[in-house]
């Protein structure tokens, strides 16, 4: 019984440390999917809009002055003004690991609609 | 004369119970740990899409009237959600019905982009109205005369909507159709 026990003691041991650094790595180094942080992105444009701060920075085309207003901490982020034919102001960045959030305003005190982006990346 | 031991495989039993323990632990820990954003990920953006193009109409339409006209930024703002919306693999539908006064009348203005042309039936106090739309087209019709607090119904497809309105005030009603794959959100709107 003696041999038992032993083998059960070390399986035991090998759970615990297993259990260990699984947990530990899955939090500390996991991969977020970019996919992830698009809604987060999405709320904190919208945030903004309810708070009255997004559409006057956007129709003035201070795309600094919405990013310095995005709080995505853990995050780098940059903001970019798009109009619907095409043309684009502000800052942007591509790769596999960085996610877009999208926001569509109609304008601000005219009929001038836009899209504002904001990228996010680690 | 020694008895003679069976060897047993109770040591051999013992490793395999415990590497299918285990197993059954690193199964549990990968669910447990697993994202499963992709298909959720995909709906939520869908959603929040098509909630922010929902109430964004009204704005469109506010900020309309001051400039282009009601109907025509309602128009303008249709053809870019529309193209927004295939830039995201998605299909916007949608119809809008808008009334204005018109001196003492009521002019009811309709865009259709169904994908389909549509006969729109309106009941405006009991006087009946059918409007057949193209696809990508608007319509208008004016109604004589109506009371200023108004019993207002549109038909369209399976739809049929009732609204209260006021003849003097600037009404929009908003419906809209959005599918992805096998996903699909229904809404509207009033204002």
């Amino acid at each position: 019984m003696k041999g038992f026990w032993r083998i059960v003691e070390s399986v035991m041991a090998v759970i615990i440390v297993m259990g260990f650094l699984l947990s530990a790595g899955s939090v500390y180094i996991s991969k977020t999917d970019p996919q992830e942080l698009v809604p987060a992105g999405y709320e904190r444009l919208k945030d903004l809009d309810a708070r009255g701060l997004l559409r006057p920075l956007a129709t003035n085309g201070d795309y600094d002055g919405i990013n310095v207003l995005v709080e995505m901490p853990g995050y780098s982020h940059a903001v970019q003004l798009c109009d619907f034919d095409g043309a684009c102001t502000g800052n942007y960045t591509e790769g596999s690991n960085v996610a877009v959030s999208a926001y569509i305003i109609a304008g601000h005190g005219s009929y001038s609609p836009q899209e504002i982006r904001l990228y996010m990346w680690r | 004369m020694r008895a003679i031991k069976k060897k047993t495989m109770k040591g051999q039993f013992f490793l395999i119970g415990a590497f299918l323990i285990l197993l059954l632990f690193y199964i549990g820990i990968s669910t447990f740990f697993a994202p499963a954003y992709s298909q959720k990920g995909i709906k939520g953006e869908m959603a929040n899409f098509f909630s922010n193009v929902r109430d964004e109409y009204p704005a469109a339409l506010n900020l309309g009237l001051n400039s282009t006209g009601g109907a025509q930024a309602l128009v303008n703002f249709t053809g870019i959600v529309v193209n927004a919306s295939k830039s995201r693999g998605a299909t916007l539908a949608t119809l809008w019905i808008l009334t204005q006064n018109s001196s003492d009348n009521l002019n009811v203005t309709i865009g259709n982009y169904m994908g389909t042309a549509l006969n729109v039936t309106l009941n405006v106090s009991d006087s009946l109205s059918t409007l057949e739309i193209g696809d990508g087209e608007t319509a208008s019709v004016v109604f004589a005369s109506p009371l200023s607090e108004l019993a207002f119904r549109a038909s369209f497809n399976t739809t049929e909507k009732n609204l209260l309105l006021e003849k003097y005030k600037t009404n929009l009603y908003v419906f809209l159709d959005m599918r992805k794959g096998s996903d699909k959100i229904t809404g509207e709107t009033v204002a």
